[in-house]
């Protein structure tokens, strides 16, 4: 079958509309390749074009190397080029930099990926998490725990404020971290327990682009926590666009008002929670949120406890009282 | 009156948050003065600086004299890292932004390096630099290595097996036309390694003022030895010493002394052993490089192979 002119030209606009949202998808981070994408039937409501269309202008995104249409199962973001390599090593340079500046530590090519190991996993680091709500307290853990490999003890503040002790197991903690707004209270923790505190600052790309937005339409936030919902709302307190921001409180608000065609966010705790809704399909996970100087700090972290640990080991000449995976 | 700095600390707080996670913001950004709220908000000047001074006590913001007030304090974080934390540190790090998880590095990065296990051929004329090249090209690269006289390669007749069976050739420059032809024969990737001359300096350096042995397993290294010192000042001074030729007891204490890694575990005089300068790692940057290349080249085409349905 033939579109008809007017089709074509709807065609290539949700061409680029698809193409753009993929590319800042993936620089924000709220995609990774191989995440689904929306269904062309879905998009089609949202486009209020014939999914015929929106399946031609995928398949033009497929031609581009962007997605992949797998039958039988949706759209996909798809790998760039070679399928056999992972993006990150494709560039070459890069692992060979790194192995030539390991030989000038004393570490082998042969030995490289022993020593990272033990750099990163000698010790099992556990983190007290400090926040004001569930959501970032959620966020904030699965990252420590998915990308840092630490282990997590999650403080509400609101049970520091009131003079609970700390659990016993918060109390064993690594390091405290929290985000810059609960600073002075993460450092007084941390200097009782005798732990550093690193405090992190959050990635602003996702608030950059929000507020981008915000300037010309309504966009949705889902969170959990109506404190989050609170702190969020401040966040945007006297912006531009600022009357544009509308956030739901999940199990207090109905979910189903939010328009087809408006951008949403959902914060980890809610899509956790949230396994199988059709939402889901064109709603924006947030991704990673810590920014890359913090990101940092906790790698500084992580690396500096675990080179200690294996020199205390080297000078006992054993292993003593360490806890190890 | 008394309740104002917390109402406009409180204020203060709000703005700054807002502005940090909409990006306006930065740990290290410079703030508004307290000349410039103040007017900006028409009240004292001191009510000013002293919410700036209740975000102080917080952390968040710092006063630094006589340069301004500024959003963040610098971390008093971690002890400085050593050089080689900082190096692993970046390296997680990098891996991290381009999203492996840092439990996970090690392993994808390990694919990269040991997907396929290759074999190399070290050639070259003499014992000594033949265990040296097998050696590094075992334990840094992680390659199978087997070495073979050059000469005997050369002999007429069809390809030797183990030429055939190598992923990589390894010789030194000096027999680097005699592999060049070898590797045409058999189709195979060869390198060159060039050495690290800092022990050749050194030596020529000690033969200066003083006499240098040099403890080797074959006559063939002495006499390439021999050939790079006899040029340089003081040349007459440098010994080689030939175990089960050579008598190693003959060399005086005191004087500087080498030994290849095929002599050092022959050698039995233990005080001697204690005394003597080893080898250490003996291909250069360069040649580090080129291996590396190589590895990773290798895995990669392996990893896409396998990859291929």
């Amino acid at each position: 079958m033939s579109f008809s002119e007017n089709a074509a030209a709807r065609k290539l606009r949700i061409t680029s509309e698809l193409s753009q949202r993929v590319s800042s998808g993936l620089h924000l981070g709220l995609l990774r390749y191989g995440d689904r994408l929306p269904s062309t039937r879905a998009l089609a409501r949202e486009f209020d074009s014939d999914p015929r269309v929106v399946l031609a202008a995928y398949r033009a995104l497929e031609e581009k190397g962007v997605v992949e249409l797998r039958p039988r199962s949706g759209i996909y973001v798809a790998q760039p080029e070679d399928a056999g390599i992972p993006v990150p090593f494709q560039r070459m340079d890069w692992l060979i930099d790194i192995l030539e500046q390991g030989m000038s530590f004393g570490v082998p090519p042969h030995r490289f990926a022993e020593h990272m190991l033990r750099s990163v996993e000698t010790l099992r680091l556990r983190a007290t998490v400090i926040e004001c709500n569930d959501d970032q307290i959620y966020s904030v853990s699965e990252e420590l725990i998915g990308d840092y490999g630490l282990e997590v003890t999650r403080v509400d503040i609101a049970e520091l404020e009131s003079g609970e002790t700390l659990p016993a197991e918060a109390r064993r903690a690594d390091c405290v971290v929290t985000t810059v707004a609960h600073a002075a209270a993460a450092r007084d923790c941390a200097a009782r327990l005798g732990v550093p505190a690193l405090v992190l600052s959050m990635c602003d790309d996702l608030f950059a682009e929000v507020h981008r937005q915000l300037a010309f339409r309504p966009v949705y936030f889902v969170v959990t926590d109506p404190r989050f919902e609170k702190k969020l709302a401040g966040f945007f307190q006297g912006a531009d666009g600022s009357d544009h921001l509308r956030i739901l409180v999940h199990g207090r608000d109905d979910l189903s008002v939010i328009p087809h065609d408006a951008p949403a966010y959902l914060t980890r705790l809610t899509r956790a929670q949230l396994p199988s809704l059709p939402l889901l399909e064109r709603i924006i996970p947030e991704a990673r949120v810590f920014n890359s100087a913090s990101s940092r700090l906790v790698m500084e972290f992580v690396v500096s406890a675990n080179l200690a640990a294996l020199r205390g080991r080297a000078d006992r000449g054993g292993l003593a009282g360490e806890r190890r995976r | 009156m008394a309740r104002e700095p917390i109402k406009l600390a409180d204020a203060l707080r709000r703005r700054f948050f807002s502005g940090l996670h909409l990006g306006l913001l930065r740990p290290g950004s410079r703030l508004p003065s307290v000349r410039d709220l103040a007017t900006e908000m028409s009240i004292d000047r001191r009510v000013v600086l002293r919410a700036y001074r209740e975000l102080e006590r917080e952390g968040l913001v710092e006063l630094r004299e006589r340069s301004g007030i500024y959003f963040g304090s610098r971390t008093p974080g971690l002890p400085g890292l050593s050089p080689p934390a900082e190096w692993a540190t970046d390296v997680v790090t990098r891996g991290l932004a381009m999203g492996i998880p840092a439990p996970e590095f090690p392993t994808r990065f390990n694919s990269f390096l040991s997907t396929v296990r290759l074999r190399a051929l070290c050639i070259e004329c003499n014992r000594d630099q033949l265990t040296s090249l097998c050696t590094e090209m075992t334990s840094d690269y992680g390659f199978e290595a087997e070495g073979a006289d050059v000469d005997e390669l050369l002999l007429e007749g069809p390809p030797r097996e183990e030429l055939r069976r190598a992923d990589l050739l390894v010789t030194t420059q000096f027999h680097a036309g005699e592999v060049r032809e070898l590797a045409a024969r058999v189709d195979r990737p060869w390198i060159a390694v060039s050495l690290r001359t800092d022990i050749y300096k050194e030596i020529a350096r000690l033969l200066g003022s003083s006499e240098v042995f040099f403890v080797v397993t074959d006559h063939r290294y002495a006499a390439k030895l021999h050939r790079i010192f006899e040029p340089v000042k003081g040349g007459s001074g440098f010994h080689s010493v030939v175990m089960g030729r050579d008598d190693v007891t003959a060399i005086p204490d005191g004087a500087p002394t080498y030994i290849t890694r095929a002599a050092r575990p022959k050698l039995g005089d233990q005080r001697l052993l204690e005394r003597v300068t080893p080898e250490e790692r003996v291909f250069s940057e360069t040649s580090a490089r080129e291996i590396i290349s190589l590895m990773i080249g290798s895995n990669m085409h392996a990893l896409s192979q396998q990859d291929r349905p």
